[in-house]
């Protein structure tokens, strides 16, 4: 590297936007959101220092605990899912003989993912519409008319009604970083599973599962961040009921600050969640090393 | 080819990642290339196709329906076609679509000129504390949108800006730079260092290094960024939701929502307004293909 230094003018000109706007609207943020937790902050009043209250008071919050249940389901589910379906779509399109239908097939796998998202949960609100929804519709015409509701209407099954959107639950991000993955196997490697005999499961099962490991791995993380945060759809589909069937922690947050003006106590639970996700990713990271190590 | 005690070793022990890094992507769809059945295969792949496409079909096919028709014959073909549906739609979501249309023509630029920038002079330029200030950058990657909603919230209420569109596009203009910058530092710092050399003894100084060599190289990237962004502004929903209350100013993924209520439970026209929010976002896709499965998955690396 050439160790002549640029002249700091130059070197002003080109960051300076990108630094002003980050620290601006990034890193401020950041920092207020780490010491505002810590206040007593309502709504057109100044922040007041309160140390742990708002934690104290999270804790005694029973809607905050009850939300904490369907997160867990809703973590427990999105998880599975990402590792289930789009593994099993990324395989069998590797064993098509035809590389141009796989590139068909894949596109038109992933075509559901440049629908908007709202429009994808506006329609699943339809699908699960209590008249003329979809899936009434297709139960109605497989002759199970009585099964027949409103689902995200229903505490017994709004949750549920949640966790199925997007079903098969088949394409999207997961497929492409498998595919991704799958792609990166060398051929030799399954060159000599032909040799061996080592086929179709088994091969899925001892050969490829394993290579997809570090795929996998950024699947459950990204999965995990992105379900502890992700309140819009909920907001959307059931408002976080019926009752309270449907709450989740950040939609808690949410409510907390922009309808009941609880500026303070929405950023403790925003602390919260950054420091879960925080802790997740931190993790990940570790158990990464460990693997690397053992590989 | 190797004797079978290699494959035993890659099949039942563990694998080397020498092995693993050994791609050879020439060999895809060779004919060694083991298959499951095919026919079983095919069976499979259309069916969880035909049952992922479904619920989309079904919004084509009920956006020209009457309610009428939905409710006696929801699977038949639409007796008459209601195109006027989208007619309706089209005005009633028209404003909302140039809302977006306005934020992303003015953020989008805005990310690619200032991340190119940051990540030439972070990747190419040298001064003191460079590496410090590419972390911090970094940094930002772990920092989740829930921590920072409020008092971004707080901030943009502050500076007087809610309820304009500087409530959008100024923080859109600074999140959309973290992965701008991180592309950018990184395929501007792959590049030899002889390209940079040779238009230095030519005279040519950093601007226009930049300017000539380094932004027409790394277009590839600016369009993964471009469409990142894109994608990003146009599915934003909570922070339009809490700063834009004036339906004027209001973007698309808030305004449909307001739409869906509007048509009454009148599916048609409200479906067919589903299909054509979808289609800005399917154009991009059908031009830039690659760029954006480029783009997805290298977002997916922000965590």
């Amino acid at each position: 590297m050439n160790p002549r230094r640029t002249p700091i003018v130059v070197v002003a000109l080109m960051l300076a936007p990108t630094l002003i706007l980050l620290a601006l609207f990034n890193y401020y943020p950041a920092v207020l959101g780490l010491s505002r937790a810590f206040t007593r902050w309502e709504m057109g009043e100044d922040p007041r220092w309160i140390g742990m209250g708002n934690f104290v008071a999270m804790w005694h919050d029973e809607f905050l605990r009850l939300s904490l249940r369907n997160l867990f389901m809703l973590l427990v589910a999105n998880v599975l899912k990402t590792l289930t379906m789009p593994l099993l779509v990324a395989e069998l399109l590797m064993s098509l003989r035809s590389l141009r239908w796989q590139y068909i097939l894949r596109t038109a796998f992933i075509l559901p993912m440049v629908v908007p998202g709202m429009v994808t949960m506006l329609l699943w609100s339809f699908i699960y519409d209590g008249s003329v929804g979809l899936l009434n519709q297709v139960l109605e015409a497989a002759g199970m008319g009585a099964l027949a509701r409103s689902w995200l209407g229903e505490s017994a099954t709004a949750l549920w009604a949640i966790i199925g959107i997007g079903f098969p639950w088949a394409g999207g991000l997961a497929l492409l970083i498998y595919l991704a993955g799958l792609n990166q196997i060398s051929g030799d490697v399954w060159d000599s599973c032909q040799v061996d005999g080592v086929s179709g499961l088994k091969r899925v099962w001892y050969v490829d599962l394993p290579l997809l490991l570090p795929q996998a791995r950024l699947l459950v993380i990204l999965t995990l961040i992105g379900t502890m945060q992700d309140f819009g759809s909920i907001l959307i589909l059931t408002g976080g009921g019926p009752g309270l069937a449907t709450h989740v922690p950040a939609l808690h947050m949410y409510f907390q600050a922009f309808r009941f003006g609880h500026y303070g106590y929405a950023a403790a639970i925003g602390l919260t969640l950054f420091i879960a996700i925080f802790a997740l990713s931190l993790l990940n990271l570790l158990w990464g090393r460990r693997l690397e190590k053992l590989a | 080819m190797r004797p079978s005690r290699d494959a035993r070793r890659a099949g039942f022990g563990p694998i080397q990642r020498s092995e693993v890094h050994a791609t050879n992507v020439e060999k895809r769809g060779s004919r060694s290339r083991p298959r499951l059945s095919d026919v079983l295969c095919w069976t499979a792949l259309l069916i969880l196709l035909g049952m992922s496409l479904l619920p989309f079909a079904m919004m084509l096919l009920l956006s020209l329906k009457t309610n009428a028709d939905i409710f006696t014959r929801f699977w038949g073909l639409p007796q008459p076609a209601r195109w006027d549906f989208y007619r309706e739609a089209a005005v009633a979501l028209r404003g909302y679509l140039l809302n977006t249309l306005i934020v992303t023509v003015v953020v989008v630029p805005g990310v690619l000129l200032f991340s190119s920038l940051a990540g030439y002079a972070l990747a190419r330029l040298h001064f003191r504390g460079r590496d410090e200030v590419f972390a911090l950058i970094v940094a930002l990657m772990v920092v989740p949108g829930i921590l920072t909603l409020i008092p971004t919230y707080a901030l943009v209420q502050s500076m007087g800006l809610l309820n304009t569109r500087w409530a959008l596009i100024l923080p859109y203009l600074a999140g959309g730079q973290v992965l701008g910058v991180v592309l950018c530092r990184t395929f501007f710092a792959s590049l030899p260092d002889e390209l940079f050399e040779a238009m230095r003894l030519d005279g040519a100084g950093d601007f226009q290094i930049y300017r000539y060599l380094a932004l027409p190289l790394s277009l590839p990237t600016l369009a993964t960024i471009a469409i990142m962004s894109t994608l990003g502004i146009y599915n934003d929903y909570i922070w339009p939701l809490v700063t834009i209350s004036d339906s004027n100013l209001q973007t698309f993924t808030v305004g449909v929502t307001r739409f869906a209520g509007e048509f009454n439970l009148d599916y048609g026209p409200t479906l067919a307004g589903y299909v054509i929010g979808s289609l800005p976002l399917i154009v991009l896709f059908a031009i830039g293909m690659r760029a954006f499965v480029q783009g997805v998955t290298s977002g997916a690396l922000k965590a």
